[in-house]
């Protein structure tokens, strides 16, 4: 099933297409996961937030150039609200942050003191906005009432992969011009219930699991900020809890990851040379070996795909093989670039080199050999993206 | 045709000098206007060209020119530029948006402080008009602009700052050879690349196609289609489809326009304040020599009679053997490290400096050749393909050849292309400066081979191009025996600039490119005090 949601606000997805990649400092040791540092990756706010106060040039939404209280922190966190009484909207995830613990929201306060505002006088005192109390279910195992609250709270998953309010909760959230945040409910072919718990954890960890899918974007910049920071222990109660979340789909044929083959044709593209005066053919298949073969293999299977940094494959890929193509067209238009532990996995933008017709090409090849081939991509598609 | 037919700065050539400079005056506002004799091409077009190109060995070959501006082509040849001998100067140049930049292998040098004063200091060739030092800051612009990446030690050129990318990893190739050499006192250091060790400026790191030229195939490598799309960016305009071939003054000897023509051979004449010439060091003369008036009998800017005269390149020899240990070249980029001890001394009062390269080349294809002429066939053939390829070693050289005027580009009298423009021709001979640098090399060339056991030893003693064409407008204080001064400006027409390997009054021995680069945003900072007095 594929949800439209048009949002009048700024979209979570365009911010976070819009961020500059700053370099993290790598991965950090494992820390105890109830310390300000972890809660602060656990939350993912550098995603959006670099922690200087006032504007820097990381290109990150800045915070107040004042330090706010703790009453006020927390307000921001659970009501969405600036000190001024103003609405920071959708973008900021609070609908999700208001569940965090009036404990751990003290905790995320000191280190958002500590690391933005050092030296200053930390203000607490006065009540804290009433925390949506978070309700652990009794009947289950504490390894998944942990996964509820990092995917339901602080990790705030339905932030991009639930449909808008009302909807079913992680069945994915398809923005009309941007990223799509897959189904992530157990639906074995609408979601992932086809992956193995290790399989979301390594995806949680490092961003590719190979035969899968990769992530870029805006999962990209999660994996890198929070989810890869966190414990073994906390990734795997991620993946129990989505294992067991309501499946919900729309009688989809297949797993997005499922399909595809690899191409098998590039020796009958061989042809006699065409003069630079003359146009060169635009058939996606050509394209697709002119652009894209160099790194991601003549059969489309990639080159070195299971490593972090490595070359994806496309075939039996979440990206190509979903039944929107969101997501393969926004990445053949702005690229990506995401550290992983120290490696870089990056694919640079063709919006400027190729123009719609030839984008819409080279997705349809794609998405035709190595992805759903009822998915056809026309150049109007490839323009609303831009 | 095209609607701009006038602009403040006009550029002839998009190449990696004309967009440099077109990219730096555009972004500070100036009025530029960058005409390019050759069409508009995509890198697939090129990836897939070479792909289908049966002559892999010839990076000419998966550019087949537009009949009306055409390049030099090997396989086969079509006779352009015209060789007059008695030596022969196979240039490998492209006349296309980008230029020839397109398939350069991305070797990023920096010359030595001594080339640029062989005169004063070694009594051979001649001095620059401007010192190393002068040129530094640019250097290290140019090298900010392709993201180089080389070693901060080895080479003895000045640096006032760090290469802005960290150096290429070397291939397990290089690093054998250079653990294997080092006992019998070779250096072997990577080269400076301005191929991305690491993602930079939107574009990726090298992914090993080893395949740099005649086209990388990601863009890894900085090449005419970066150096074109920044220069759009900033502003400026490219024509292309415009092949100029008249330069044009007034009664002053200012230049007033340029006239150009289209495929369909219709003529056109663009007017502007600045004329910058970036069309390479062998189309610029020529462009120079055919732009003759009854003013100018002798072509523009050549009072000094040293147009097209001059010229250079690195002519170069090679060895090749088996060594006794496999050592497995070919993968990675095709060039990464060199031997730098024989660049620079006071032996250059007698002989030719050199760098001796040492070649990263997948070679199946020339091995294969090799066997199947000694009659090697079957089973038998595909295991000693298998062997010879792991074992194939190619140490190669670049000689610093002084600049001599009888070594020239004129206009041939008897070729001219489809639009009635003249072919140039190249006379060229190598003289006993580089003949005895070449003995010296070979020596050591030998003495490479005996290091690693080497068998079936081949010399190549007859000199190899390596498409880096300088000297043909060369630049110098004297406006009797240099084309342009020390700013590039030509001592004849106050408004004509030249920017290209043409200006270089030494060769060095170490590859042009970032020289010349170098050399082109010193003189975009120049023209735009130029343009800012209006
Ligand atoms: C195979 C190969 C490998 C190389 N490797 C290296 C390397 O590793 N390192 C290095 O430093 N250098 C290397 N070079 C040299 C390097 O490519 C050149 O130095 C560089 O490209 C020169 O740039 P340019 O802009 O001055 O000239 P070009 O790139 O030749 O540009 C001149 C432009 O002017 C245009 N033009 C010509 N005539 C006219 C006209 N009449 N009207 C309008 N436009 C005209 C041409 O079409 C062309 O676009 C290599 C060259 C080759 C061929």
């Amino acid at each position: 099933m594929i949800f439209h949601k048009k949002r009048h606000i700024a979209l979570y997805g365009a911010v976070l297409a819009m961020l500059v990649f700053v370099c993290g400092c790598g991965k950090k040791e494992k820390t105890a996961s109830d310390t300000p540092e972890y809660l602060y990756a656990a939350a993912g706010c550098a995603e959006c937030h670099s922690l200087t106060s006032g504007d820097d040039d990381s290109g990150k939404i800045p915070l107040n150039t004042e330090a706010l209280t703790e009453a006020q922190f927390a307000s921001a966190l659970r009501q969405g609200k600036l000190p001024d009484g103003s609405d920071m909207g959708d973008i900021m995830p609070w609908k999700y942050y208001a569940r965090i613990t009036d404990g751990d929201t003290v905790k995320l306060y000191e280190y958002y003191m500590k690391t933005a505002f050092p030296g200053e006088k930390i203000s607490v005192g006065g009540a804290l906005p009433a925390a949506s109390p978070f309700k652990e279910d009794t009947s289950k195992t504490p390894q998944y009432n942990r996964g509820m609250y990092l995917v339901e709270a602080l990790g705030r998953c339905g932030a991009c992969h639930s449909p808008e309010e009302g909807g079913k909760p992680l069945s994915g959230g398809v923005y009309e011009t941007e990223w799509t945040a897959y189904n992530i409910t157990s639906d074995p072919a609408a979601g992932i219930g086809k992956w193995s718990s290790e399989d979301i954890e390594k995806y949680l960890k490092d961003g590719v699991v190979p035969g899968k899918g990769n992530a870029i974007s805006g999962m990209g910049l999660f994996v890198e900020v929070s989810s890869g920071l966190l414990s073994d222990s906390d990734r795997k109660a991620v993946a129990v809890y989505l294992k067991s979340a309501a499946p919900y789909g729309g009688g989809e044929e297949k797993a997005r990851f499922e399909w595809g083959e690899p191409y098998d044709g590039v020796n009958s593209l061989r042809k006699a040379m065409v003069r630079l005066d003359k146009p060169e053919d635009k058939d996606g298949a050509v394209l697709y070996n002119g652009y894209c073969a160099s790194c991601h293999g003549f059969t489309g299977e990639g080159n070195d795909s299971a490593a972090v940094g490595g070359f994806p494959s496309l075939t039996h890929n979440s990206t190509v093989g979903a039944s929107e193509p969101n997501n393969l067209i926004m990445v053949i238009l702005n690229g990506t670039e995401r550290t992983y532990g120290g490696k870089t996995a990056f694919m640079p933008a063709f919006s400027g080199e190729l123009d719609d017709g030839e984008i819409a090409a080279i997705a349809s090849f794609v998405t035709g050999r190595f992805g759903n081939p009822a998915v056809k991509i026309t150049p109007a598609d490839v323009k609303k993206f831009r | 045709m095209n609607e701009k037919n006038s602009a403040d700065v006009v550029i002839v050539g998009s190449g990696v000098s004309g967009c440099l400079i077109g990219s730096r005056l555009a972004a500070k506002g100036a009025d530029v206007l960058i005409l390019e004799a050759g069409p508009r091409v995509t890198r697939s077009h090129i990836v897939e060209n070479f792909r289908n190109s049966p002559y892999k060995g010839d990076f000419q070959s998966p550019y087949p020119p537009a009949p009306y501006a055409i390049h030099p082509q090997y396989s086969p040849s079509n006779n352009y530029p015209v060789q007059a001998g008695p030596h022969g100067y196979p240039a490998g140049y492209m006349r296309m948006v980008g230029g020839t930049l397109w398939h350069w292998a991305g070797m990023a040098w920096r010359m030595l402080p001594s080339d640029f004063i062989m005169k004063s200091k070694y009594g051979v060739g001649r001095d620059w008009a401007v010192t190393y030092d002068e040129l530094e800051p640019y250097y290290y612009e140019a090298e900010v602009e392709m993201g180089v990446g080389g070693p901060e030690e080895g080479w003895p050129a000045p640096r006032s700052k760090p290469f802005p990318n960290p150096a290429m990893a070397l291939p397990s190739f290089d690093k054998k050879v250079g653990d294997t050499i080092k006992p019998s006192g070779y250096n072997l250091i990577t080269e400076p690349v301005a191929r991305n060790t690491r993602p930079f400026d939107g574009r990726p790191a090298c992914a090993g196609n080893s395949n740099c030229m005649p086209i990388c195939p990601i863009e890894a490598q900085y090449t005419g289609e970066t150096a074109v799309r920044k220069a759009e960016k900033a502003g400026a305009v490219i024509h292309e489809n415009c092949v100029v071939y008249k330069i044009e003054h007034d009664n002053k000897g200012r230049i007033s326009a340029v006239l150009y023509k289209t495929p369909d051979g219709s003529s056109h004449r663009v007017k502007g304040k600045i004329f910058v010439l970036a069309a390479n060091a062998i189309e610029i003369p020529k462009l120079l020599l055919i732009s003759a008036s009854s003013k100018y009998p002798d072509g523009m800017a050549n009072s000094s009679g040293q147009v097209g005269r001059n010229l250079m390149d690195h002519p170069g020899t090679s060895v090749r053997f088996l060594s006794k240990e496999p050592m497995y070249p070919g993968r990675g980029p095709m060039r990464a490290s060199c031997i730098p001890d024989f660049c620079d001394g006071d032996f250059r009062k007698e002989r030719a400096a050199v760098k001796i390269n040492l070649g990263n080349y997948s070679s199946a294809r020339g091995i294969t050749e090799y066997l199947l002429s000694k009659g090697i066939y079957g089973e038998k053939l595909n295991s000693m393909i298998r062997d010879y390829a792991s074992r194939w070693v190619i140490f190669n050289s670049m000689f610093d050849i002084l600049p001599r005027p009888e070594n020239r580009v004129t206009v041939s009298g008897s070729f001219k292309d489809v639009l009635g423009i003249p072919y140039p021709e190249i006379h060229y001979s190598i003289d006993d400066y580089v003949d005895k640098g070449a003995a010296f090399t070979r020596g050591h060339f030998g003495k490479l081979a005996e290091i690693f056991g080497g068998t079936e030893i081949a010399y190549t003693d007859s000199y190899m191009n390596n498409n880096h064409m300088m000297g043909t407008t060369i630049m110098g204080d004297d406006p009797k025996d240099s084309v342009v001064d020390r700013d590039l400006r030509t001592h004849d027409h106050p408004n004509l600039f030249i920017a290209s390997g043409s200006v270089m009054a030494s060769a060095g021995t170490v590859n042009s490119t970032l020289t010349i680069s170098a050399l082109c945003l010193r003189l975009a900072d120049a023209l735009l005090k130029e343009t800012a007095k209006g």
